[in-house]
């Protein structure tokens, strides 16, 4: 079962590139390069070394925001969840935020801190925080009632309430904020490394786009998209099959 | 531990404002190690008297003494069985089991011995390793009194714990209860709407009315601890309790 699922997923992803190729055969290379071309453009830049400098400084500034937007959120989200004080209070900023464009953020972030690394943290951090405190919260909401009370009626203290009972109950949600989080934060980086950075994936895209270099706008695109598909299968999924492997397999 | 129940008041708002008694000075007692079976129709409060015990919720008036002090939740034990099972699906049964005792503090080594005693008193030795999702629901409940009892409790509070269950299920737990019952020093109170339930688990049953609740009849069952659901005696007894139920 399990090799007939990893058949489908390859066919999925040839089935991509098939359809990218059969367009691509319809137009100039300078308008719509194919795969082979593309891929070939991309390894060169994996060979001489120049994407992963990139990388690793675009993958350093969204681990940095993502990071303390997750910390902030799961606090925010069990206050807004379990007091509705609090829960009024910062209902209207999550709206807020929800509401505020990437764009502005990324645009803001770099008028107010210049060219540095704070600029894209901070656009970042500001971007995710609100979904991510969004899904705490639901998160939160969402708890077991039943179990919170069975916790009091053995009087356990908040530490034993939060680590035994409300935590493993959050933890599917940490993982979607995680996912979320993480591709959302690489949306924003993108933007912020083209307005005011010399450095990252989005300064090259950029930078690629001003030569006006197809090739290398997808090569850099493709390459970030690679990443992407590693860090799902290699730490997502996993941390998800450890999450639920208390639930037994449920066959619809 | 002897358990009086004293007079105990409770109203609640109601959202159309106004308040709603709920028991109207309700008394009953339950001597040290004895078992007390609250039978009532649905809905007559009998999980508001157990909150009230348990200390989750205050009563406006009346008094709860345990051994003749007045119960304080920070200086008695009490364990609660509930209807479902509530348990931590994501810790393993020796886990859930320990619950209590990490809430209070006992020490890791204590811990697990006493964990190892409840899970071999109810028959769940060789479990401790499995989660609770992958056992039925009867071995499930047997966790959750495992779990109360680890805290050797003073008072066991038990509300509905079959009622889940599918009746041959709910059987094979009363004949496990039946079984382990002597070796508790708990003084347990069990509320059920199953009037057979009660005569047979217990030494006494208190019958209680419709809201607002007293206590209006209240039986002692004079059989040994050994008992067949089928005795001609708890058969008569049953009948005798619905009727005071009056709900024939």
């Amino acid at each position: 079962m399990a090799g007939s699922r990893l058949l489908t997923r390859l066919l999925s992803v040839g089935s991509i590139l098939l359809l990218w190729a059969a367009i691509a055969s319809l137009f100039p290379p300078t308008l719509l390069p194919g795969p082979l071309v593309v891929g070939q453009r991309l390894g060169a830049l994996v060979v001489e070394g120049e994407f992963w400098v990139h990388l690793r400084a675009t993958i350093t500034r969204v681990l940095a925001g993502f990071v303390m937007a997750f910390v902030v959120s799961v606090a925010a989200g069990i206050l807004m969840g379990s007091r509705r004080r609090m829960e009024a209070l910062f209902e209207p900023y999550v709206l807020v935020g929800l509401t505020i464009p990437g764009l502005c953020w990324a645009v803001l972030a770099v008028m107010w801190f210049g060219i540095t690394e704070a600029a894209p943290v901070f656009a970042i951090f500001v971007v995710v925080l609100p979904m991510l405190t969004l899904n705490m919260w639901q998160g939160t909401k969402n708890l077991d009632r039943d179990l919170v009370e069975m916790a009091h009626v053995f009087r356990a203290p908040r530490g034993v309430l939060l680590r035994d009972v409300v935590l493993p109950q959050l933890l599917p949600f940490c993982l979607a904020a995680g996912r979320f989080g993480f591709a959302l934060g690489w949306k924003v980086v993108v933007l912020s490394e083209m307005f005011g950075l010399s450095s990252g994936v989005g300064y090259m895209i950029n930078r690629a786009f001003s030569a006006y270099s197809m090739d290398d706008v997808l090569a850099w695109t493709a390459g970030f998209t690679l990443v992407m598909f590693a860090v799902e299968y290699a730490v997502f999924l996993p941390i998800e099959r450890r999450l639920v492997h208390w639930r037994p397999v449920v066959t619809l | 531990m002897k358990l009086e129940v004293l007079g105990i008041r409770k109203e609640f708002p109601l959202t159309a404002g106004g308040r709603r008694p709920v028991l109207a000075g309700l008394t009953f007692t339950v001597p040290s190690r004895g078992f007390a079976a609250l039978v009532g129709p649905s809905g007559c409060g009998k999980s508001t008297i157990l909150n009230i015990v348990a200390g989750l919720l205050e009563s406006d008036a009346g008094e709860i003494r345990i051994d003749g002090q007045r119960l304080s939740r920070r200086t008695h034990r009490i364990g609660y069985v509930f209807q479902k099972p509530r348990l931590l699906n994501w810790r393993t049964v020796v886990q859930n089991v320990e619950f209590g005792l990490r809430a209070d503090g006992v020490p890791a080594a204590e811990r697990a011995e006493r964990a190892r005693h409840v899970l071999g008193l109810v028959g769940l030795d060789g479990f401790a390793g499995e989660y609770p999702l992958s056992l039925s629901g009867g071995m499930q409940q047997r966790v959750a009194i495992a779990r109360a009892l680890a805290i050797e409790p003073q008072i066991l509070l038990m509300d509905e714990p079959f009622s889940h269950l599918d009746e041959l299920t709910a059987r094979g737990q009363r004949q496990e209860l039946l079984r382990f019952r002597d070796k508790i020093n708990a003084t347990v109170v069990f509320v059920t709407h199953n009037a057979l339930e009660a005569v047979y688990l217990s030494d006494c049953v208190y019958v209680l009315s419709a809201r607002p609740t007293t206590v209006t009849a209240e039986f002692t069952i004079d059989a040994p601890r050994t008992r067949r659901m089928d005795d001609p005696y708890l058969i008569d007894l049953q009948r005798t309790v619905i009727r005071a139920l009056g709900a024939d």
